[in-house]
């Protein structure tokens, strides 16, 4: 599958979702890195350099935006798109805020998650 | 030469003294402080003038001054008469008794003219002369004349001495010696004394009489006397006086030769004198009496030249000798020059002089610059300036009165002055301070500017006619006048006559006015009938006639009606007059407009009226208390009648506990002040008591003393009653309002508080004063306060209900949530009185809720997370096993796909909810295509239920501004509504279409339909139509609220229209320009 080249890293507390999604993302052929803690994730992001990071907002201890925001101020890691979920209402515009490139709200459907990961790629293809 | 400084010292303030020669230094001489005439400054004017006159004059004048005759003469006169140094000597003193009878005119001339005043005039009188030791006879004609004092009688005698003659020795000698002579020319029967020569004058000869008859004894040789006598003598013959015979001196006179006047008839050669002198010839010649003139005029035509000539003539018949008339003697002497010269004299300053100071008018003369008073009459020294002579003469006017200096008086003199012009005034006021002090006058004065030659003003004569007295009494009378005028005009009393005959009535201009016309008005006895009130006509007026009639008394009141309809009362009284026979001939009368005096009596009568109506007892009572009048209020007030309680004490009413009252109310009432609304008691006549109100006013008098007072006393028993029932509820009213646990307040009608229950005070820890000091401000929450304040004055504007939820500070510091509604209490013309406010503690129910959402709110997210890996999961199997063959698992993994997103949506509802109830639902506006959004809806519900038709109808193109998201979620709840409660789910139809500015989108159904009363409710929040057929119908009831609620955050409006079991059709509308204001 030519998806297979991208690597996505996945990151969300509730582990059913994590696996939900890697499922979903494995199905359309793309690498995936579950992740259910945000923990050295810059190491690791350093480490892996994955081209997407899909991300829960709030992650049981930790909150998302501010990961996303050492994310992005992290010049080696800053420039890899980060892709934001959340159940809370109004939780888009403090995601994109803190410097997430997408937000999709929970629950979604399967084609929402495909076609934000297609176009959060589109930078990385080119 | 004078001697220059003894003629200074004397005569500088005295110019009259100034000249003379010899004789005026002689004068000048003389000291007159020990005579009888006094220093000259106390001179009368008029011997001042006099003298000055005699000093200056060329002609021989003497002067005889009073009765001891003090004598004043001139050079002319010393050298004419030869003076010795004796006679000279006598200049100035009084010669009385020097003087003798043989003494120049003779003293009893002198004393005759003083006496009489009448002049003398001595023709050709003998005087002899004394010259170097030898006595000349000289003859002088000597004219005697008085000159008048202050008081304008004769204070002294003027002798004029003319034209001496040459002696006629020749005359004289015709005359016997012894004969006797008369020399008063105009007083013939008063005898004077022989002169000094025992020789008569000629005149005095010829006038005799006797002298004539002697002449026709020797007719040639009288005829050669005549033709030498010093006098001008012509005889005339027969009656058309034919001139026999003239003289030289009388040819001379009339300026003919001989030849052409002899025998010539007297009026054909001397026409000029015939209007003068015939009668007086004719008469002579008629009668034969003696003719004597002195200072005749004759016109005479001499040289050529008519002039008007003076003689002193005397005419005689001549007799032939059986007695008869046969002609004329005239004996002509011309004084011509001297009557001119007396004149010539009268035309001088003397004369002008005399004038001033004779004159009855006070006048004065001011000489120069310095206005110097040179001459002034007795008449203003006495009236006006109340100065004496001396204390005036000399000084300037100014100095003597300073006073004038500060009226008008010193400009206008200075005007005269400057431009020789005459000012005149007439009732002009003057200040004079005289002797006896300050005055006022009221003077018509004239200012005449008197010339020198050179046309430069030399003096200013002044005449002050002083009319104060004139003036004063035209004042008083015009005061009386006016008076006089005022009181008639006050009693506007109407006159007039009516013949009983004719009926003819002559009346006064008031009676016209009283009806109501013009004065000039003439009316008839008719025309007044007319306007008498009918009423009154044959009640009042006709009856009063007919009694008249019978008792010759009229007398009457009535009405008269004016043409501008008013009424007016007259009063009419007369009386009849009859004839002899008893026949009424005329009423005289008098009418006067009594409508003020009937308004007067009505209004007191009225006052009686209101006195004896009044529901309120009004009494009155004199100074001691007594009880004076009592009204028939206050016998139904206390029980007494006014029989039983006049004259008794007013204490008979006051209640023993209240004694003292009364001695406060009179002490007020002493001092005029009233007593207002003072509420007591007081006894009725059963001993039962009465509350009453008491208006006392004292009465006064004419004189305004005051006599007593008038009481107003009303019963206020009822209203006492009223008051403690009033009283009772209030209390009642506060204790119910203290009971409550609920914050009540009340507030007037422009919304400031005035009352609090106790719960309030519980509540604030603040008392009222502090709660009215902005306490209460301060204990609503700084969050609520603007909103607090805005709509509380709001309400307070329109009189709405005030309803509010807002927190306010307990006594500890917490804020508290309480329900606020204030309604205003309105009386019965919707007029607010006041507010009412309640205040309810809605603090928990307000937490509940809160807490409630806040549920709601975390709930919804916490469902999230299961949904969202259900559905995740549900997907991917869907994806996994959607072409393996087995139908049974896909169609099952859809329908639970399904249910979740069934789940979901209401997931997001109550979110939603919850967003709009915090306030924080968001919208994201952008100009969308609606017709676009439409369709995309329609379709999507279309795909989830495949079933149903829905039809899209009346596409339009607009671009409104919206929230895409939140327009089609009221869209979905629409169609789905629609679905839900239309069991065919057909005909369901989507339209849209502008109007003037909205856009209109509505939903129709054929489904169940809603009722009218449900249709008010379903936009509410948990609304759920009720019946047992709708409650099969799932949902929370929560839809329609979210989609209303969307709508009006877009400033839109949501409806539906609806019957049951006709289907619905929901609406809204959005404006067209909504992005205007956004």
């Amino acid at each position: 599958m030519v998806n297979e080249q991208y690597h996505i890293l996945v990151i969300d507390d509730n582990e059913d979702i994590l696996f939900m999604i890697k499922a979903m993302l494995e199905m359309k052929g793309y690498k995936v890195t579950p992740k259910n803690h945000p923990e050295n994730i810059e190491l690791v992001i350093e480490t892996i350099m994955p081209d997407i990071i899909l991300m829960d907002m709030l992650l049981s201890g930790a909150d998302g935006r501010e990961v996303c925001k050492k994310i992005k101020t992290n010049a080696v890691i800053s420039k890899i798109p980060v892709i934001m979920i959340s159940a809370l209402p109004d939780a888009g515009d403090s995601c994109m805020a803190a410097g997430a490139n997408y937000f999709l709200g929970k629950p979604f459907e399967i084609n929402d998650i495909f076609k934000t990961v297609a176009t959060a790629l589109v930078p990385v293809m080119i | 030469m004078p001697d220059l400084n003894e003629a200074t010292q004397l005569s500088l303030p005295y110019p009259f003294l100034s000249a003379g020669g010899k004789m005026g230094k002689l004068l000048r001489s003389k000291n007159f402080s020990a005579t009888d005439i006094g220093t000259p400054d106390q001179w009368p004017q008029s011997l001042r003038t006099t003298i000055g006159i005699v000093l200056n004059s060329g002609v021989p004048m003497m002067l005889f001054w009073q009765k001891e005759l003090f004598f004043f003469t001139n050079d002319a006169c010393s050298s004419c008469l030869k003076f010795s140094n004796e006679d000279a000597d006598m200049q100035g003193l009084p010669v009385i008794d020097v003087l003798t009878e043989n003494w120049l005119p003779g003293k009893s001339t002198i004393k005759q003219v003083l006496a009489t005043g009448q002049s003398i005039t001595l023709t050709n009188h003998l005087i002899p002369i004394v010259q170097n030791g030898v006595i000349e006879n000289t003859y002088f004609t000597l004219s005697c004349s008085a000159v008048n004092d202050e008081s304008q009688r004769p204070g002294g005698v003027l002798v004029i001495f003319m034209a001496a003659v040459e002696k006629a020795a020749g005359l004289i000698t015709l005359l016997p010696a012894n004969y006797p002579s008369e020399s008063d020319i105009k007083s013939p029967g008063i005898k004077l004394p022989q002169s000094a020569t025992t020789f008569p004058t000629v005149n005095e000869s010829i006038r005799s009489g006797v002298f004539i008859d002697g002449l026709g004894e020797s007719e040639k040789k009288f005829r050669n006397t005549v033709l030498q006598a010093p006098v001008g003598i012509m005889l005339l013959r027969g009656s058309t006086f034919i001139i026999e015979t003239a003289n030289k001196i009388f040819l001379d006179v009339i300026g003919k030769t001989e030849a052409a006047f002899i025998g010539m008839a007297l009026f054909d050669i001397l026409p000029e004198v015939k209007e003068n002198v015939e009668a007086v010839l004719i008469n002579i010649f008629t009668t034969g009496e003696l003719f004597n003139a002195t200072e005749f005029p004759v016109p005479l035509k001499r040289f050529g030249i008519t002039s008007l000539c003076y003689f002193n003539f005397s005419c005689q018949v001549l007799k032939e000798d059986d007695g008869a008339f046969s002609g004329i003697i005239v004996i002509a002497y011309e004084v011509t020059d001297m009557v001119n010269a007396k004149y010539s004299l009268a035309e001088s300053e003397k004369y002008f002089r005399d004038m001033v100071m004779q004159s009855p008018v006070p006048m004065a003369i001011l000489r120069g610059k310095e206005y110097l008073i040179e001459i002034a009459n007795t008449e203003i020294l006495t009236s006006i300036w109340r100065k004496e002579n001396y204390e005036v003469l000399g000084k300037g006017i100014f100095t003597v009165f300073p006073e004038l200096k500060e009226q008008k008086y010193s400009k206008l003199l200075k005007e005269v002055y400057n431009s020789g012009k005459l000012i005149r005034e007439n009732e002009s006021v003057v200040y004079v301070k005289g002797n006896d002090g300050m005055k006022k006058f009221y003077i018509d004065f004239e200012y005449a500017p008197l010339f020198k030659t050179d046309g430069s003003v030399s003096a200013i004569m002044v005449t002050a006619n002083n009319i104060t007295a004139i003036v004063e009494t035209r004042q008083r009378l015009e005061l009386e006048e006016k008076r006089l005028r005022l009181a008639t005009e006050g009693t506007r009393l109407a006159t007039w006559d009516l013949n009983l005959q004719t009926n003819e009535i002559i009346h006064s201009g008031r009676l016209a006015e009283i009806f109501g016309h013009d004065a000039a008005v003439k009316l008839s006895h008719v025309a007044m009938r007319i306007q008498v009130h009918p009423d009154d006509l044959h009640e009042v007026v006709q009856k009063a006639f007919e009694e008249a009639m019978a008792t010759s008394i009229y007398n009457y009141e009535a009405r008269v009606v004016w043409h501008d309809t008013t009424i007016h009362w007259i009063k009419t009284q007369g009386k009849v007059l009859y004839s002899n026979a008893n026949i009424p001939l005329r009423l005289l009368g008098t009418t006067v407009d009594i409508t003020q005096n009937k308004a007067d009596e009505w209004e007191i009568a009225r006052l009686a009226a209101i006195v004896l109506c009044s529901k309120d007892a009004i009494i009155s009572e004199n100074m001691e208390g007594i009880i004076t009048s009592w009204n028939e209020a206050a016998e139904r007030m206390f029980g007494y009648g006014a029989d039983e309680i006049v004259g008794r004490s007013i204490t008979t009413i006051i209640p023993p506990d209240r004694s003292g009252e009364e001695a406060e109310i009179l002490e007020q009432i002493e001092r005029g002040l009233p007593v207002y609304s003072f509420e007591t008691r007081r006894i009725k006549k059963d001993g039962s008591l009465l509350d009453i109100s008491l208006t006392i006013s004292p009465v006064k008098d004419v004189k305004g003393t005051i006599t007593g007072a008038s009481k107003i006393a009303r019963d206020i028993t009822k209203q006492k009653q009223i008051e403690i029932q009033i009283i009772a509820s209030e209390e009642r009213f506060r204790l119910l309002a203290n009971s409550m646990a609920q914050l009540i307040w009340t507030a007037d009608s422009s919304g400031n508080f005035n009352y609090y229950n106790q719960a309030v005070y519980n509540y604030s820890g603040m008392n009222f004063e502090q709660l009215q000091n902005e306490g209460w401000l301060h204990m609503v929450h700084p969050d609520d306060r603007k909103e607090n304040f805005s709509k509380w004055k709001q309400s307070i504007n329109t009189g709405e209900d005030f309803i509010l939820e807002h927190r306010f500070k307990r006594y500890d510091g917490e804020y508290r949530w309480q329900l606020s509604r204030a309604l205003p209490q309105k009386d019965s013309n919707g007029i607010i009185q006041m507010w009412v406010g309640t205040s309810t503690d809605i603090h928990e129910i307000k937490e509940n809720e809160e807490l409630k959402d806040f549920f709601i709110s975390m709930a919804s997210h916490e469902l999230k997370t299961p949904v969202t890996s259900i559905k995740g999961y549900v997907q991917i199997l869907m994806t996994m096993y959607e072409d393996k063959g087995d139908d049974f698992l896909y169609n099952s993994l859809e329908k639970v796909n399904k249910q979740i997103i069934n789940l979901t949506t209401l997931i997001v509802d109550l979110l939603d909810l919850s967003k709009i109830k915090s306030g924080s639902l968001q919208l994201n506006k952008e100009y969308v295509d609606i017709n676009e959004l439409i369709t995309e809806i329609v379709k999507e519900i279309q795909h989830t239920q495949p079933d149903c038709v829905i039809e899209f109808t009346g596409k339009v193109n607009a671009l409104v501004f919206i929230d895409a998201g939140r327009i089609g979620q009221v869209l979905i709840n629409l169609l789905t509504n629609a679905i839900k409660y239309s069991p065919n789910c057909k005909q369901i139809k989507v339209s849209s279409r502008i109007t003037k500015n909205e856009l209109i989108v509505s939903v129709t159904d054929a489904g169940i339909g809603i009722s009218k009363t449900d249709q008010q409710k379903i936009f509410q929040r948990f609304y759920r139509v009720s019946g047992k057929d709708e409650k099969t119908f799932p949902g929370f009831g929560i839809g329609l609220f979210i989609a209303s609620q969307i709508i009006e955050r877009h400033n839109g409006k949501m409806g539906v229209e609806s019957e049951p079991g006709k289907g619905a059709v929901f609406y809204f509308s959005l404006p067209l320009n909504n992005y205007k204001n956004e």
